[in-house]
Formats: structure tokens, sequence, C-alpha cells
């Protein structure tokens, strides 16, 4: 017994130590063959989740891999790179190259993703590039590209939203040039310190999305370092700083107005104006505590503002300004300043304001000539009012050349005592118009709050969307305007991407109902006219997502709708003639978009509109003679059709043990009757001691 | 080399009586001293049985789009009625066109698939020479528990301000509660659907206005979800219009309900058992006492003595 008690013994740890020995010999090739199955998997996961989208995933993020692999393939040795003594051939050059274009051209913001998020096959890339920075060194003919001179983030910059014109405080905007990025106090730091930068995660992202404090996700962002050196004791009793440390009144009057310096506008900066040779900062109305318009504030230079506060009439900005702008000159500072001590025009470049008229919504607009639009009031009713104005700051070669006030101009009634105003103030970094520019709704998914791109073109839609003359760009809807139905091509009627609203407004018919004898033909006037008013007569797409020029063809949507599923419309006189009765008439709209999140990443959404439709629900209305009117409501629903992330775990690992070929010696094991037989022998042996 | 002690059995010395006699009645009352005692002093000690527990959980909330908002202006024949209800919709508002609009948005801050905060904007337009002077803001919630107890109930949210002067705008800041005033019955795996129907579709046969027929029947239920105001503030100032945001966050809530037979004998269980081993351990020892020192007739048997 106890001699097969150690037989046992002895062939269980020859077992183990060889087995665990294969283990650690192929481990190098197990690893590749992990890497193999995550992509696998992880593809297959993609694939999944965008199957409904019916689009493929993002090609970037594999090829990378797929391409570096096939690249990888062509030498035997490029698994193990770490010997240095590795020779620089040929074919190892080719390869660098390959990788090297292939990583840092084309995939480097999907790599610097995935430095966030916890894929297991980018490590591998890592490390083959730092193993070709190896290579690097030895071979000074290859040159390491330089990371900040290609922008990487080109492809997927999510500020980027103003087409071929800069975007303020968007680092990654490659319309931007060196000089424009210095303004900006964001991209500072990048430019600075361009090794620390890649340490920062998404520092200038736009998404709506809270940043999370989840310990994997930050795991490599340091923050801050500032460890407190706890060795260094102090032996003092006094502590004579104590002063500066502890909480007491303030000294300081925290005003930020800053005095005039001759020189050229920073980000932050108060823009500032010449009026009888002195020089002065242009300001605007802000509520301070409540909503009144009691404040003033700067008006800081590239900083977007927008300001909604109630006044009096005669307290109103739009009469401040036509004083203001009528005395004085909008400055800035040039090379040519810093040679001449005075401040004049002749050495600071000056440029007039610019006012231009337009009606509430934006459209007629003309330059303002003083016998027209003098606002002015009588005993029911002020006209020429503005109670939404707009700023708008060219800065271009870097000065300021055009400051233009736009006035959106209405008519007010007397008795209100307060009316609500609103001041936007824009930035433009370009020598185009305003107007002329295009602008897209997000970088490529859509950006909350930002508008649906829409397109009433045949085909060619993104060529359509870019070509300036057109001017509608955006899907409108219908909007009230002191209680009536209007519809117009301006910001207020705009769909935003993600808002849940509902609309009401007053439809009126204006003709008078008697006019046809058959009620049937009025209430289907009347519809008709409701339709074209909300835009069902006409076809519409809109982008999928918010960067049109990232959409293919296929990507714009054409809006449905159920007008043609709904009962038949006609009318009825009653009551001898004096009312009418339309019996199904649209009275309801709802704008049914929704999109899902197609983001491979985890850190950024980019949300994508995967179906659209308008459905109208009918009603019957009665109208009378004197009042042909009817409520109409507008909704508008998004719908996050974007499946719950599913988390897929991965399989154990797949050990592939097994003995060495001559282990079982006498008996070789790739004969198959033998191996049994040896097997068997060994039973043999083991029952014939158990039974003795 | 010394020895150590690995292991040691205690050698059993039995006491034998016939049924009926002295000493088994002695260990008939000791046996049942010692289960009924400690019940007795656990139980009187209080909390023996758990009457009530409690969990905490962030419930799913969706606003399932009902709603009714009352304006009432200094005129009590022209309040702005804004609403999505199926009670309202046999009566006929005057004026609609006054709810210019209403913006409703859920947000999901942490991305765990359960919205955090709810935000609603209504913007109004106030009727010519009118003025409001209270508001009343009723919105439907569809709230589901689905951990321990689950429920699914259409709940409300009711907001109520009035104001002094002529106001141009409410903010208002504040957290949904969970308010009962029973324990939930907490029923495994069977949802709790007691109050899954919307007040708003409620049928109205009494002639009360809809907003005291709406807050009766809500006063009237068991559990509800009540706002709790953080921050509100009213801008004065007559404009002509109103903007009215509401921002609710959803906190984790805290749920009593009472626990099931099992969990009352788990937590029975181990009070119970502390006692019941010293009391085993004092009545042993008296016992030992007694039959070491022949106090009651019984026969020893002793192992190694042939009887």
């Amino acid at each position: 017994m106890r001699v097969i008690t150690y037989l046992g013994f002895t062939l269980l740890s020859i077992l183990i130590q060889f087995s665990v020995m294969d283990y650690i010999q192929d481990k190098m090739k197990l690893e590749e063959e992990q890497t193999d199955l995550n992509v696998a998997s992880r593809k297959k996961r993609f694939d999944e989740m965008l199957k409904s989208f019916k689009q493929k995933p993002h090609a970037l993020y594999y090829r990378t891999h797929i391409d570096s692999k096939g690249a990888l393939k062509l030498t035997p040795s490029t698994i193990t790179y770490s010997n240095i003594s590795v020779p620089v051939t040929e074919i190892s050059t080719m390869i660098t190259n390959t990788i090297i274009e292939e990583f840092y051209d084309e995939n480097t913001s999907t790599t610097e993703e995935a430095f966030t998020t916890e894929t297991q096959y980018t490590t591998t890339e890592i490390d083959n590039i730092t193993e070709i920075t190896f290579y690097d060194k030895k071979n000074k003919s290859i040159v390491k590209p330089d990371i900040p001179k290609i922008n990487l983030r080109s492809k997927n910059c999510g500020c980027d939203l103003l087409y071929k014109v800069c975007d303020i405080s968007c680092c990654c905007d490659n319309d931007c040039t060196d000089k424009d990025k210095k303004l900006f106090s964001n991209c500072n730091i990048s430019n600075s310190n361009k090794g620390e930068s890649q340490y920062l995660c998404y520092p200038f992202e736009i998404s709506r999305r809270v940043d999370k404090t989840d310990l994997f996700d930050n795991l490599f962002c340091i923050v801050k370092t500032n460890i407190p050196d706890k060795r260094n004791l102090n032996y003092d009793k006094y502590d004579v700083s104590a002063a500066d440390t502890a909480f007491k009144w303030h000294k300081n009057d925290i005003s930020s107005h800053t005095e005039f310096e001759r020189k050229p506008y920073a980000y932050g900066d108060t823009i500032w104006v010449l009026k009888e040779n002195s020089i002065w900062y242009i300001d605007m109305p802000s509520p301070t505590v409540n909503n009144y318009c009691s404040g003033r504030r700067p008006i800081l230079f590239l900083k977007e503002q927008s300001i909604a506060c109630s006044v009096h009439l005669k307290d109103l900005e739009m009469l401040q300004i036509f004083k203001t702008s009528q005395e004085s000159y909008c400055i800035s500072v040039t090379e040519k300043s810093f040679e001449s001590s005075a401040l004049n025009c002749s050495s600071l470049h000056c440029t007039n304001w610019t006012i231009i008229i337009c009606d509430e919504d934006g459209s007629k607009c003309a330059d303002y000539n003083k016998t027209i639009h003098e606002p002015f009031c009588n005993e029911s009713y002020c006209t020429n009012i503005a109670l939404h104005l707009e700023y708008t700051f060219y800065y271009y070669d870097s000065k300021i050349t055009n400051v233009t006030i736009k006035f959106f101009v209405k008519n007010i009634q007397n008795h209100i005592p307060f009316m609500t105003q609103v001041i936007d103030v824009r930035f433009v970094m370009a020598n185009i118009s305003i107007d002329q520019i295009i602008k897209v709704s997000g970088n490529p998914g859509y950006i909350y709050g930002l508008p649906i791109i829409s397109s009433t073109a045949e085909g060619n839609h993104t060529i359509n969307f870019l070509n300036s003359t057109l001017t509608k760009k955006y899907l409108t809807q219908i909007n009230n305007n002191g209680g009536l139905c209007v519809t117009f091509n301006g910001t207020n009627n705009f769909v935003k991407f993600g808002i849940n609203k509902r609309l009401k407004c007053r439809y009126f018919y204006n003709k008078p109902i008697w006019s046809k004898s058959n009620s049937t033909d009025v209430c289907e006037e009347i519809e008709s006219n409701i339709k074209r008013l909300a835009g069902l007569s006409e076809t519409i797409f809109i982008s999928a997502l918010g960067n049109p020029m990232k959409n293919k063809e296929s990507d714009w949507l054409l809006i449905k709708n159920n007008v043609e599923e709904k009962d038949f419309t006609y009318g009825q006189f009653l009551a001898k003639n004096s009312r009418l009765r339309c019996y199904n008439l649209i009275v309801r709209f709802s704008y049914l978009f929704t999109f899902a999140d197609v983001s491979e990443v985890f850190t950024k959404r980019e949300d994508k509109i995967i179906a659209v439709k308008i459905e109208v629900a009918t009603q019957n209305v009665t109208f009378s003679t004197d009042d042909v009117s009817t409520v109409l409501t507008i909704d508008t629903n998004f719908i996050d059709g974007t499946k719950p992330k599913a988390y897929e775990y991965a399989g154990g690992p797949h050990l592939n043990i097994h003995l060495p070929n001559d282990f079982f010696y006498p008996f070789p094991s790739n004969a198959n009757c033998s191996s049994k037989l040896s097997v068997s022998l060994i039973l043999c042996i083991t029952i014939y001691y158990q039974i003795k | 080399m010394g020895l150590y002690k690995l292991f040691s059995t205690n050698v059993e010395i039995q006491y034998k009586s016939c049924l009926l006699s002295k000493a088994t009645l002695f260990t008939l009352i000791t046996t049942l001293l010692t289960i009924i005692l400690p019940f007795l002093i656990a139980h009187r000690s209080r909390g023996f049985w758990l009457r009530t527990h409690n969990f905490y959980e962030h419930p799913v909330i969706h606003y399932p789009y009902e709603y009714i908002l009352v304006a009432e202006t200094d005129d009590p024949s022209q309040p702005i009625v804004c609403s999505e209800a199926a009670v309202l919709n046999q009566e006929i508002f005057v004026g609609e066109e006054n709810c210019v609009e209403i913006q409703a948005q859920e947000y999901d801050f942490n991305d765990d698939g359960k919205a955090d905060a709810l935000e609603f904007n209504f913007h109004l337009m106030i009727p010519q020479e009118r003025t409001i002077s209270s508001v009343i803001a009723m919105l439907a919630l569809d709230f589901q528990l689905e951990t321990v107890c689950p429920l699914h109930m259409q709940s409300l949210a009711f907001i109520q301000k009035s104001f002094t002067v002529p106001p141009s705008g409410l903010k208002y800041y504040g957290d949904i509660e969970f308010y009962q005033t029973v324990h939930l019955p907490c029923l495994r795996n069977i949802v709790d659907k007691k109050y899954n129907s919307s007040l708003m579709s409620y049928f109205r046969s009494s002639s009360e206005n809809i907003v005291d027929f709406i807050m009766v029947n809500y006063f009237q239920r068991d559990i509800t979800t009540q706002l709790k105001t953080l921050y509100s503030r009213s801008q004065n100032g007559h404009t002509g219009t109103m903007k009215i945001d509401l921002y609710l966050r959803i906190p984790e809530m805290k749920i009593r309900y009472t626990p099931n037979l099992l969990q009352e004998l788990k937590w029975a269980w181990p009070q119970y058992l502390s006692l019941v081993i010293i009391f085993y351990w004092i009545f042993n020892r008296i016992k030992m006492f007694v039959f070491n020192n022949r106090l009651l007739m019984a026969w020893e048997v002793v192992p190694w003595k042939k009887q």
C-alpha cells in the first residue's frame, strides 16, 4: 500500500510540474489568442447593440488592431519585441512605418479614449507602440510623428460646431489658428505643457452627461498632486503665520473692472470703446438679486452670454444703445498702437457700430433709420420696442472688425408695467456675416438643446446643407406668438434636440366661411391650411447626426406622418348656418423622435436619431360665425432608444494544458492505441497492487 | 519530550429511574424550564418579534405626461388651465392658447437607467388686464419600487403657491418624498398595484371641483408621494407672461414594511438561542449537583462498572 501511495504522489507531482511548465511556456501564445477572443466578443457585442440601427460600427476602433495585427504577422519575431538586440532589418522598418501611420494618423483619437476605458486589447497595442519607439531611437531615419502637430481630435471634435469657422474655446477645432487658440484660456494648458496634457481625461468635452466619479473611469486621471509632507514635524509652539491662514474680513474688493491697457484683446478682457477721446468699457444690464435689470456687467471678449431680465419701459437697454452708438467707437489695440502714445482712431483700430432693426421673428432686417425706426408710444401701444437685442462682435486679423447690434422690434401694450428684455452677446472669429456661417448641432452626435438639422431637397442633402444661400437648415415648428399660431424661420421655432415640449396656440381662419356653399370644402380648406402651417405638406428630411457632414445619404431620415391614415374630413352647417362643425379635423401634431447613443466609448455620448415621425390626431370642432379659430397642440417627444448597457463577462481562461510529447516516453502519445494502452497498463498495475 | 493534550472526550454516566418517580419529574421540570424560561425572558424584554423593518431604495419614477396646472388670476372667472388629464376631458376651457409651452425632461445623471431629477417648465401668457394670484400644479408620476417590496403606483407631485404681488415667474426646487401612513405589506414577487390607477383619470361623480376632487382622493390613500420644498422663489413684476420652472429631485427613499414570518423567525432565533445556552448550562449544573449527591433516587450507570 505504502508503495502505491508514494507512486501516486510522485505521479501527481510530475503531472503538476509538467502542466505548469507547459502553461508558462505557452503563455505568450495564449495571450495573443486571448486578445483575439476579446476583439471578437467586443465586436460581437457592438454588432448586437447596433443591429437595430442597421449601421456598421465605427470602423476606426477595430481597424487599428486588425491592421497592426496584419502587419505584425509579416514577421515571426514580432510577438516578442523586448530584445534590444533585434536587428533593424528592412522588414521591421516597414512595419514600424505602417504601424505609426495607422496609429497616429487615423486612430489616435480612439486610442486616447481607450486609455480611459477598460478594454484589454488596447494595452497590447500600446505595448507594441512602446516597443516601436525603441526601434525608433536606433534608426534615425524613421521620424516618430509629433503628436500635437497632427490634430488627433479633428475627426471627433465634439465642440467643432461651426463649419469652416473657428469655434470659441474649442481647442480641437482645425479651423482655429494657433494664434486663435492662444486667446482661449482653456487651451493654454495643452500649449504650455504638452507632456501633461495627455493625462487629462477629456478636458474640453462637450457632453451633457455629468462626470462620474467612478474609480475605474478616472483611474489614470491625475487631478491634483498635493501629497502632504507628513514627516516634516513642526515643533514651534506659536504659529506666526496663523493670521494668513485664519478666516478674516476680506480686505480686497473683488471687482474685476480693469483699467485700460495697451495690449491686444485676450479671452475674458473687457471690450473698450472710445468716447470723446477717453476710453470706456461697454456693459449690458444684468439681474442681480432679483429679476429686475438692476445691475450692469461688462461685455467680455469672447465670452458669449445671454441675459434675460425685466425692466420698466424707461430703463430699456435699446434706448441707451442708441445714445452710445452715436457717440463712440469700439476700439482694438493693434501693433500700430504701440508706436503712438495718443489714444485716438489714428493709433487704435476703431469700428463703428452697425445697428440693424429686424422684425420680431428675425426676418425683414434693415439698417437703422431714425425717421422710420424711432420708438414712440401712444396711450395704449408702444411701437418699435426691442425687447430682444443681439450684439455680434466680429473678430478677425487680431482686431474687432465689426460690431453689429440687432434689435428685434415689436409693438407692446402700454399697460403692462414691466417687460422682459433678452440680450445676447455673440462673437464670430471670421470675416463673414454670422448669418452665412453654417452651424451644426453636434459633432458627430446631436448635442442636447441644439436644433435638428433638416433638408427639403430631393437629394444630396449634405451638399444642400452646406450651400449657404439656402436659408432653411433647421426643422421648425409652429410657435405661439401672442396666442396666435405663427411659423417663421427663427430660433424660437426650431425643434431642439432632447427637449420634450408641448405647445399650444390658436389658429385663425381668415376668410369668411360662408364664401363656399359646401361645408366639407370649407373644412378641407381649413385643414389644408393647418397642414401647410405645420409643414406637413412638404417632404422634409432630417439629419440623423448633429453633423450632417458625417451623414451618409441614408442617414437623412424622411419625416413620416400618419395623415393618410386619418378619417375623412367633412363638414356640416348647424343652427341655420350660424355654426360650422368640422368632423375629423387635425388639431394635434405629435413629433416623435427616437434616438440612441451610438458611441463606442462610455465617457461620451453620440446621439443619433434613428426614427422620426409626426402623428396627427383629429377632433370634431365647431366654429361660430364670428370666430373661426381653434387651438392647435404641437407635442415633441424625444425617446431614448439606447439599450441599457449589457455587461458581458469574458469566459474563463482557456488553459491549454497538455503533457509534453515525450511524457510517456516508451509509449509515444501521438499513437492513439498506445496511449490508451499506457493508461490501461497503469490502471492494471494500480489495481494489482491494491488487491495485493 | 513532554506530552500534549491533543484531544479529550467525556465518559457518560447515566442516571436511570422509572417513569413515575421524583427524579423523572425533576428532569421533566428542568427541561421544560430550559426551553420556556429563555423564551419568556426574550419576549418580556421587548423586541423579540420584528414588527417593522425598513430599507432604502432609489425608486423608478417616470413622468406619464399627465398634468393639471391651474393659474388663478385676480378674476376667478378667468383662470389659466393647462391640462392633459382624462378627468378634464369633458370640460371646455377658454383660452387654452394661454398655456404657450410646456417642457418636461427626465434627467439620469449617473446613467443607471433611473431618472434622478425631473424638470418642468411652463410658459404662460396672462390675459390682458389680469394678473396671476396663485398657482396649483398637479403632476402625475409613475412610481415603482423594484427591490424588496415590489410596488407600482400612480402618484402626484402637488405644488401650490400664492402670490401677494403679481408675479412674472416661479422657480421651485424640491425633493420627491415617499410618504406612507401604514406599513407596506411587502409580499415577495407580487407587485403591489393597489394604487396603480391614475388620479387624473378617475371618474368624477361628485359636484366638487376637479382640484378638490383629486386632492381628496389622493389624501385618502395610504401611500403617497409628496414634495419637500427645498427652495422656491417667485419673481415680482407683471410682465404679461409667466414662467414656472419646477425642478424635482428624486432621492433615495426610506420605505417601511411588515416583515414576513421567516424574517421574524430569523430575527428571534439568535435572541432565543443565546439565552437557551445559558439556561442549559445552569440547569445542567443543577442536575449534576442533584444526581451526583444522590438527592433524588436514581440508578447510576457507570460504563466501567459491571451492573
